[in-house]
C-alpha cells in the first residue's frame, strides 16, 4: 500500500512540479486558444494524453532504423509528424464510428490537441533521453495529464481573468500569460 | 494609371499594420509563445530563433499553398506539418554552420517550430483564403511582425537579466530571474499589455485626425 501511495504521490508531484506548461512553456499557445472553448478543456487534456502516448509508441518503433545514420536521424521530426498524423486519423475515425454527434462537436479542433508543442515535445524528449518504451509512455502521460492540470488551473479563475476590473490593456492574452507566469513562479519556488 | 500602384501600396500598408501591430503573433495574439518564453533569453538566441522561424514558416506556407483545397483538412494539416519538418532539415544544417552556439542553446524549441500556429492555424483561417500573390506578401509581413516582436523581447530580456546588452553593462541592478520560464511569461505579459496600449493610442489618434 505504501508503495502504491508513494507512486501516486510521485506522479502527482511530477504533474505539478514538472508541469509541461508551467516549467517548459510547451503548449502554452494551445492552452490559451483552448481556454476560449471552456467546456471542452478537459477533453482536450485527454486527447493530448492519447496523442502523446500512442505517437510515442509508433515513433519508438521507427527510431532504431532512423537513428542508425546521421542523415536519416535528421528526418526524425518527419517520423514524429507521420506518427502523430496516423494517430490523428485513427482517432477521428474512432470518434466518427462511436458517436456522430460527438464527432461533429470536436472535429473542428481535435487537430489543436494533435499538432502542438506539448505533444511533439514528448516525442522529441523520448529520443533525446534515449528512454525505454515504458519511460516514454510515462513521460507522454505526464505531459498530457500535466496539460489537463494546467487547463484546470486556468479554468478555476476564468471568470476573474475575464472580469471588467482587469485594466483594458491587460484583458485577454496578457492577463492569461501573467497568471500562468505567477503560477509558474510559485512552482519554481516550491520545487527548489 | 497611377491608381493601381496607389491601391497596392494602401493594401500593403493595411496588411502591414494588421500583421505587425493589431494581429502580431507574439504580442497581440500570443499564438507562438513557448520558444519566446523559454528560449529567447538574450539577443543572440532571439536572433537564432527568428532565422529558424522565418525560414521554416515562410517556405512551408509558400510550398503548402499548392496543396489542393479539395484534399480533406485532416490530411492537409498533416501535409503542412510534414512539409515543415522537411524544410527544417536544411534550415538546421544552415544554423549549425552560421550560429552554432546560439542554435544549440535553443534546444528542442527550434524543431518544435514545425507545429507553430502560423503553419497549423493561420494558413487555413487566413492565408489560403487569399490570392497567392497577396497571401505571400501578407505571410512575409506576419513573419516579419513576429521577428520584430521577438527581437525586441530578446533585447529587453537580456538588458533586464544581465543589466546590459551584448556584454556592455549600463543598469546597476540586473534581475537574473528574468531569464527563467516564469520571468519570460511575466515579461511577455507586461510587454504585450504595453504594446496593446500603444497600438490603441495610435488608433485613437488616427481616428481623431
Amino acid at each position: 500500500m505504501s508503495t502504491f501511495l508513494s507512486a501516486v504521490l510521485a506522479s502527482l508531484s511530477a504533474i505539478v512540479l514538472e508541469n509541461v506548461i508551467f516549467t517548459t512553456a510547451f503548449g502554452t499557445s494551445t492552452l490559451i486558444e483552448l481556454s476560449k472553448k471552456r467546456g471542452q478543456i478537459l477533453i482536450f487534456g485527454l486527447f493530448i494524453t492519447e496523442f502523446s502516448i500512442l505517437s510515442s509508441i509508433i515513433s519508438y518503433l521507427f527510431e532504431g532504423i532512423m537513428l542508425k545514420s546521421e542523415i536519416t536521424a535528421r528526418f526524425m521530426p518527419s517520423i514524429y509528424i507521420l506518427s502523430l498524423g496516423t494517430v490523428y486519423i485513427f482517432t477521428l475515425l474512432a470518434i466518427w464510428f462511436l458517436s456522430k454527434s460527438f464527432f461533429k462537436k470536436v472535429k473542428k479542433y481535435v487537430h489543436l490537441s494533435a499538432f502542438n508543442c506539448a505533444v511533439l515535445s514528448a516525442l522529441f524528449l523520448g529520443t533525446i533521453n534515449s528512454s525505454t518504451l515504458g519511460q516514454r509512455i510515462a513521460l507522454a502521460a505526464q505531459i498530457g495529464i500535466g496539460f489537463a492540470f494546467a487547463a484546470y488551473i486556468l479554468s478555476i479563475n476564468y471568470a476573474k481573468l475575464n472580469s471588467d476590473e482587469i485594466p483594458r490593456a491587460f484583458r485577454g492574452f496578457p492577463i492569461y500569460i501573467l497568471y500562468i507566469g505567477i503560477v509558474s513562479m510559485v512552482i519554481f519556488a516550491v520545487s527548489r | 494609371m497611377s491608381e493601381r500602384p496607389q491601391y497596392a501600396s494602401n493594401r500593403l500598408g493595411s496588411a502591414g499594420r494588421e500583421a505587425i501591430l493589431t494581429s502580431n503573433a507574439l504580442l497581440s495574439g500570443g499564438s507562438i509563445i513557448a520558444p519566446a518564453v523559454a528560449a529567447a533569453t538574450n539577443f543572440a538566441q532571439a536572433a537564432a530563433l527568428c532565422i529558424v522561424f522565418s525560414l521554416v514558416t515562410y517556405i512551408t506556407v509558400a510550398i503548402c499553398s499548392f496543396v489542393p483545397r479539395r484534399i480533406v483538412y485532416t490530411v492537409r494539416i498533416i501535409l503542412y506539418t510534414l512539409v515543415a519538418s522537411l524544410v527544417y532539415v536544411p534550415v538546421s544544417i544552415l544554423m549549425e554552420n552560421i550560429m552554432p552556439a546560439s542554435y544549440a542553446a535553443l534546444g528542442i524549441y527550434a524543431p518544435l517550430l514545425i507545429t507553430n500556429s502560423m503553419i497549423t492555424l493561420k494558413t487555413e483561417l487566413k492565408f489560403y483564403r487569399l490570392k497567392r500573390g497577396y497571401m505571400l506578401e501578407l505571410a512575409a509581413l506576419y513573419v516579419l511582425g513576429y521577428d520584430i516582436a521577438l527581437m525586441l523581447f530578446g533585447i529587453v530580456r537580456e538588458i533586464i537579466t544581465n543589466g546590459g546588452l551584448l556584454g556592455v553593462s549600463f543598469i546597476p541592478l540586473p534581475i537574473p530571474t528574468a531569464s527563467t520560464v516564469f520571468g519570460g511569461f511575466i515579461l511577455l505579459a507586461v510587454m504585450s499589455a504595453l504594446f496593446r496600449w500603444i497600438v490603441g493610442l495610435l488608433s485613437k489618434r488616427e481616428q481623431k485626425t
